[in-house]
């Protein structure tokens, strides 16, 4: 599995899908904070 | 004008997602620029699935749509908008080369045959992923990096944005896509993805579990929240057509995490949950 996860990209980028408007998380704790909230444990 | 919406793979993570967040907007943009109220959303899946009563009627067919039987059966009306999230996954397509092929690319190609016999074009939306990238990578993968799939799942993704960039310039479809990077967290049973293997590393601990991670601590993987990425398809649904061109892929930018960064943001937890160790 270690192998498969290194040949993912590491940066993974667009300009042109930012210039749109789209974004991810801006930290991890984010995303754990929406799953706490999404299953009741927040 | 009013909009049929149709869902495949509408019972696993992301798909059940899509359906929440169309459920939740109630309306997409249609073709002609302007909002309009969704009348019905027909779901699929391999497996049976029922969902909350809500104010749109949702109809589940469950099938598989490399069965021409079943797809022709989701088109019995004229279907304005299609989120296509069914799919073999990496580990699947590996193991069972036929069958990813005949979910992964027939199926794809039973839908987008289907709506290229309607009358008006539907609005087709599909997650691509960072698996059609591949091989000795950039530092950075921006959407102009070549696609060199290392595996049968990316390479059919691939080739699906091949065919679903043809079938935009023809008109069939008004195509659309995102390539997806690793989409955490995945709540519910394990399941047999790699991606639940890397969101076990943080989930397992948030509900108190012991884990050993069977990754390094300083490897670097892209990822976004289930939450994000349906919004983000939505968005690409309603975004205006002429601003597309021939390209209809990009990737969706995202956060870069390595997984110690995962493990210390799960620890900030520890004093609101009892939290399981990861070694």
């Amino acid at each position: 599995m270690q192998r498969v996860v290194e040949s993912w990209p590491r940066h993974f980028v667009s300009e042109r899908a930012t210039a749109l408007g789209f974004a991810a998380e801006q930290t991890f704790d984010q995303i754990i904070d929406l799953y706490l909230a999404e299953n009741g444990l927040a | 004008m009013i909009i049929r919406v149709l869902v495949t793979g509408a019972a696993g993570f992301l798909g059940k997602k899509v359906v929440e967040k169309l459920l939740d907007r109630g309306s997409l943009r249609g073709a002609d620029g302007r909002e309009h109220a969704i009348a019905q959303i027909v779901t699929t899946d391999r497996v049976d699935h029922s969902w909350d009563a809500s104010s749109i009627p949702v109809a589940h067919v469950p099938g598989d749509i490399s069965e021409p039987s079943h797809t022709g059966k989701l088109f019995d009306r004229p279907v304005d908008s299609v989120f296509h999230m069914a799919a073999a996954l990496a580990l699947e397509s590996e193991a069972h080369f036929e069958q990813g092929m005949a979910i992964n690319l027939g199926g794809t190609m039973a839908l987008l045959d289907l709506c290229r016999r309607q009358a008006r074009p539907a609005t087709f939306i599909f997650p691509s992923s960072l698996a059609v990238f591949g091989g000795t990578l950039p530092d950075t993968v921006g959407d102009h990096v070549p696609q060199t799939p290392q595996t049968s799942y990316g390479t059919h993704k691939s080739i699906i944005e091949l065919l679903i960039n043809d079938y935009s310039r023809h008109g069939f479809i008004d195509g659309r896509g995102l390539r997806l990077p690793i989409v955490l967290l995945r709540a519910g049973a394990p399941s047999p993805a790699i991606s639940d293997r890397v969101a076990a590393v943080a989930r397992d601990p948030l509900h108190g579990r012991d884990i050993v991670c069977p990754f390094n601590r300083d490897t670097v993987i892209p990822v976004a929240s289930g939450d994000t990425v349906a919004r983000s398809l939505l968005d690409l649904h309603d975004l205006d057509a002429a601003g597309l061109g021939g390209q209809r892929f990009m990737n969706l930018p995202s956060l870069s995490v390595t997984f110690g960064d995962i493990e210390a943001a799960v620890g900030r937890k520890a004093g609101a949950l009892s939290l399981g160790h990861v070694t």
